[in-house]
């Protein structure tokens, strides 16, 4: 018989490394057309690191994204970062970017005013252009202001850097101290389908509403929480390198073929994501860290559902056919 | 308002990636470049008696076999006690014992074969609760060393809040459930890879897969007893990482061997190596007491922590500490106790994974609540409500917390999967 369940989960993330006081730092070099190259040494694995970098990078600059290109690939050229983890990188490096841009700017606005023999204060700057309030001559746009500066031997570059403070040491009676100034909070339910001849679980509908602050990129975002999805059903329902643990301890996957991951075939048959977006007050135009919330709340809220479903917890991951069919068989007696 | 945040621009560099024109550190290849590999220790524990690598060395074609002995500084890790290559005491089973560089992968593999090792098999311990017993096989082989020591001292991480005896003692029902997290492999598709060489300006070069170029770079300095001026590490963009890829498995022992022949080395994980040596999520026992009210309000949790380190530290002293953090749950409790342990067993080292000691927790914590709701007859979404942090609330290791959103959430997540919530419920707000 299939029997059906409900099932929520709801939790929060923090923001960066655990206590804080990792930092990173970006550099950012006007190039003689007028684009930016943009440096750090953060790793692109597949979530998406350049695009949400250069646009938060473009968005202090007031260009368009397509301005900004950036590197890092290596240890030689590339403004330090601490390490891409800890849900980090958006937020620390958007940080980073906000004050190496305004550096730039303040570069910009001297060379110009050098060469228009005006005080750089009374400059101004906005998208992508230099000017002189109320004089339509002084005025200049990137490709004009790095032509200019490139072969009048001036290097226009920025540099900034963001530190998340460090918390205190662990207070020694309590244990209290402080991870994280910014957190994400995320809530799950998922609809699900129990066959109790066989113990398979199909997940039937999987709906996410998800805080991660301002949304810098909602494509990237919601796939993002896609991959979320489907790591979370691994987690869930397939993954065990020693399913023998703790007796035996010999490793039984060896290969895809014995650690099975979800594929096509186990997504969600429906499944929706919306975003509530609860400016940030610490964190770039609001942003929060998103990257490892969004495969936490599915688990629980599986295992919920499938109590929900047949009356059964199942209380160790992952939640195979064979747990639930003996804890039915445990039920029935 | 925005030019650029909050617009949907297209990946980066999906197009390049996906059509196959981005080149992973596996792809590489140098003239004259060597193939690593590996022997392994096929006990759980033992302690290794004798390494004779002679005719491995004479075999033509190999130009270095490497052991423990051959290296200067043969720790490394984010807590450097991993050893790149073991050294007397076998901690688990697919511990790297000695590394070769051939012309060839037959020749390497044939090296492999040739190394002659003398083991004194040893009874070894892979449940977390039975290495903290008294005469439990000791993984460092000292006694009373399978737990990490906090603050040099104690074997626990403790955090109290309140009282949870007082908040056992106001509540109506007791709850308990016991919690256990698996080995998990980060299934990344790019297997760990390296290639070594030597630069022009005789530099050492690492081209790898890391999630952390300068943290590699500094933890590889270590280990070549190179300043960092001497050593670039290119990667950058990898396939996948999932937090796998915080931990070195390939860079090491290319690099080592690249400094001893002076040839590039490549050296490349096989999947099998990916799933049995380098890190995983490693499994967490948690243990849950609440209190709870018939009106839903949680008056005390009292949690136990397990965590199951591996043979070696690594990355999971971090993740014991985050856990201990978060484990209480998005919920304001008044009376909170959190008692944590990291315990070293023989297998391989846990190292961080997506969700990094939090997501097993909150796995526990949320399947716990659910208990709490099924024993008062409370609907699952109610009780979470009900108990949400609101703005300006402390979490249970007294951390700030400002826009929150977990009644908002829940709200939200309700109304798209059509669920009615009560009007109160339903008009609750953060602030």
């Amino acid at each position: 018989m299939i029997r059906k369940g409900r099932g929520v989960a709801n939790v929060y993330y923090p923001t960066g490394f655990n206590g804080g006081g990792d930092p990173d730092l970006v550099s950012l070099r006007l190039k003689v057309d007028g684009t930016v190259d943009m440096t750090n040494g953060s790793c692109e694995m597949g979530q998406g690191f350049k695009t949400v970098a250069v646009q938060m990078a473009a968005e202090a600059l007031g260009v368009d994204a397509g301005k900004v290109l950036i590197d890092n690939s290596n240890t030689d050229t590339c403004a330090f970062s601490m390490d891409t983890a800890g849900s980090r990188s958006t937020y620390i490096v958007g940080l980073a970017a906000i004050d190496a841009a305004k550096d730039l700017i303040r570069n910009i606005k001297g060379f110009a005013a050098g060469m228009w023999g005006c005080r750089a204060e009374d400059l101004s700057y906005e998208e992508g252009v230099v000017f002189l309030p109320g004089d339509a001559e002084k005025r200049m746009d990137l490709a004009q202001v790095s032509g200019a500066a490139t072969y009048g031997g001036v290097f226009l570059s920025g540099s900034g850097g963001f530190l998340p403070p460090p918390a205190p040491p662990r207070d020694p009676d309590t244990g209290f101290t402080t991870p994280s100034r910014s957190m994400a909070w995320g809530s799950t339910i998922v609809d699900v389908e129990v066959d109790d001849e066989t113990g398979e679980v199909t997940i039937v509908n999987l709906y996410n509403c998800y805080d991660i602050g301002t949304v810098i990129n909602p494509l990237q975002a919601a796939g993002q929480v896609q991959g979320g999805d489907i790591q979370g059903i691994g987690m869930a329902l397939l993954e065990d390198l020693t399913p023998g643990y703790p007796e035996n301890a010999d490793l039984f996957a060896r290969n895809f073929t014995d650690y099975i991951i979800p594929t096509f075939k186990d997504m969600p048959k429906h499944s929706e994501i919306q975003f509530y977006e609860n400016y940030d007050p610490y964190g770039p135009f609001g942003a929060k860290g998103m990257g490892e919330m969004v495969t936490n709340t599915q688990p629980p809220a599986i295992a919920d559902a499938i109590y929900d479903a047949c009356g059964v917890w199942i209380d160790s991951l992952p939640i195979t056919p064979e747990k639930i069919l003996r804890a039915l068989e445990e039920q029935a007696k | 308002m925005f030019k650029n945040v909050g617009k949907p621009i297209p990946k980066y560099d999906a197009m390049g990636i996906v059509t196959g024109s981005l080149k992973y550190a596996g792809d590489y290849a140098m003239p004259g470049m060597l193939t690593a590999k590996v022997l392994r220790s096929p006990y759980h524990r033992a302690r290794i008696l004798s390494i004779n690598t002679a005719e491995a060395e004479a075999l033509p074609g190999v130009e270095a076999v490497l052991t423990a002995r051959d290296i200067a500084h043969n720790t490394f890790g984010f807590v450097p006690d991993n050893q790149v290559l073991a050294d007397g005491l076998i901690h688990y089973k697919g511990q790297s014992v000695a590394a070769v560089a051939a012309v060839d992968k037959p020749t390497a593999l044939l090296a492999l074969s040739k190394i002659k090792v003398e083991y004194e098999e040893l009874p070894y311990v892979y449940d977390p609760r039975e290495a903290l017993k008294e005469g439990a096989p000791q993984v460092w082989g000292e006694a009373g060393l399978n737990h990490w020591l906090f603050n040099g001292k104690t074997a626990t991480r403790e955090i109290r809040k309140g009282d949870v005896e007082k908040g056992f003692a106001e509540a109506d029902v007791i709850v308990e459930g016991e919690y256990m997290t698996p080995n998990q492999e980060h299934a990344f598709i790019e297997p760990s890879a390296t290639l070594a060489w030597m630069d022009e300006a005789g530099r050492l070069v690492i081209r790898g897969k890391t999630q952390g170029l300068f943290f590699t770079q500094n933890d590889l300095a270590n280990v070549f007893q190179l300043p960092l001026s001497r050593l670039k590490f290119v990667g950058g963009t990898i396939g996948g990482g999932f937090g796998g890829m915080n931990s070195v498995s390939t860079d090491h022992i290319a690099g080592l061997l690249c400094l001893k022949t002076g040839k590039p080395v490549r050296f490349q994980f096989t999947r099998e190596e990916e799933m049995a040596c380098s890190t995983t999520r490693s499994p967490w026992i948690f243990r849950f007491k609440d209190g709870v009210k018939k009106d839903g309000t949680i008056t005390a949790r009292q949690i136990e922590v397990i965590h199951d380190g591996g043979g070696f530290t690594e990355l999971g002293l971090y993740a014991v500490e985050k856990n201990a953090n978060f484990i209480a749950g998005a919920l304001k409790v008044e009376h909170v106790s959190v008692t944590s342990r990291l315990v070293y067993t023989n297998k391989a080292p846990g190292g961080s994974m997506r969700g990094f000691g939090v997501n097993v927790g909150q796995f526990a914590d949320q399947l716990q609540l659910d208990k709490d709701a099924a024993a008062i007859g409370m609907d699952p979404v109610e009780l979470r409500i009900r108990n949400a942090f609101r703005e300006g609330d402390a979490n249970h290791v007294g951390n700030p917390l400002v826009a929150v959103s977990a009644i908002e959430t829940l709200q939200g997540v309700s109304e798209m999967a059509g669920k009615t919530l009560p009007p109160e419920l339903a008009q609750m707000k953060s602030k």
